[in-house]
């Protein structure tokens, strides 16, 4: 159980495929002007690599090291056509805003990664879990990235979720800032690396803080903090 | 002593291609059940969007009524 929480925490934080790998950086950044383009990009990326991871891990007995790569990228296109004719059949509106986008998570080379990284070497359930925490940290990397750019360029959150959600997704919209002049480098690829420096370095500075306040001792406060100074 | 290793190896580029060749007919396979699924479904939320565009461009109080007009009687 604790190594599935170790795997579980290690894809989701640890080794964050948007904020600490780096990887699938072009979706990141093209795609995330709003919450709903990132997250509909976020959940078809974690559909992928965890049908991916699952398809590799049962085929492992069968796929020697000379034919691992073809064998691997033929898994991952199957899985990503099959996404993308789901989405053009259910969301066809919002396959057509993320456009290229969709068919291109093939060559996101964090799914090929973790199928030669993990799921060639693990069984089904770790690897499900791995493809899991791997593209839930990348779709919540998209989704707190399309939220800032969203909020600083048009003041809005949830803006055209009927696209994912139906009829139902017109209440979701929020209007934050209703006389917003809108902020167009919020909106445009420079913003986005800003946005996404911004993240980094949060992301960094909260990790450091979890693990210094984990490092002290417990119960340790101001006094046993002057005592430590003192020795 | 290399007979011997010629015959492993083409043995194993035998079991390569057969594995290969078992995943590709699968992935095939799996990507024709989808196709035949949504194929219809597809097609319809094309004409839908295409609809959709025709009517941003010709609006309803535009409309265009064709009628059909009586042959021409010939001569």
């Amino acid at each position: 159980m604790d190594s599935y929480r170790n795997i579980f925490f290690d894809g989701l934080w640890q080794n964050n495929t948007g904020l600490v790998v780096l990887l699938g950086l072009c979706p990141l950044l093209a795609v995330t002007h709003t919450i709903i383009n990132g997250l509909a990009l976020g959940l078809a990326t974690t559909l992928t690599l965890v049908l991916s991871n699952l398809a590799v891990s049962l085929a492992r007995g069968i796929i020697s090291p000379e034919i691992r790569l073809p064998a691997y990228v033929l898994i991952i296109a199957t899985v990503v056509s099959t996404i993308q004719m789901l989405m053009q059949a259910c969301w066809y509106e919002l396959y057509q805003v993320l456009g290229i986008f969709v068919p291109l998570i093939v060559t996101n080379c964090a799914i090929i990664g973790r199928a030669e990284v993990f799921a060639s070497r693990n069984t089904p359930l770790p690897s499900i879990i791995d493809g899991f925490a791997t593209g839930l940290g990348f779709c919540l990397s998209l989704v707190v990235l399309g939220a800032l750019r969203e909020l600083l360029g048009q003041g809005t959150l949830f803006s055209q979720a009927r696209l994912l959600f139906g009829t139902w997704g017109e209440h979701l919209q929020l209007t934050v800032f209703p006389h917003h002049p809108g902020f167009l480098l919020a909106l445009l690829p420079p913003g986005a690396f800003i946005g996404l420096g911004l993240l980094i370095a949060g992301r960094n500075w909260l990790n450091q803080h979890l693990t210094r306040s984990r490092s002290q001792p417990a119960g340790g406060g101001p006094a046993s903090r002057s005592a430590q100074n003192a020795t | 002593m290399d007979t011997n290793k010629q015959a492993a190896s083409g043995k194993s580029l035998w079991r390569n291609a057969l594995a290969l060749g078992v995943v590709a007919v699968i992935a095939t396979a799996l990507l024709t059940l989808v196709h035949e699924m949504t194929w219809q479904r597809i097609q319809q939320q094309q004409r839908r969007a295409l609809h959709q565009q025709l009517g941003e461009l010709i609006p309803a109080h535009k409309e265009i009524v064709f009628e059909r007009t009586a042959e021409p009687a010939e001569p």
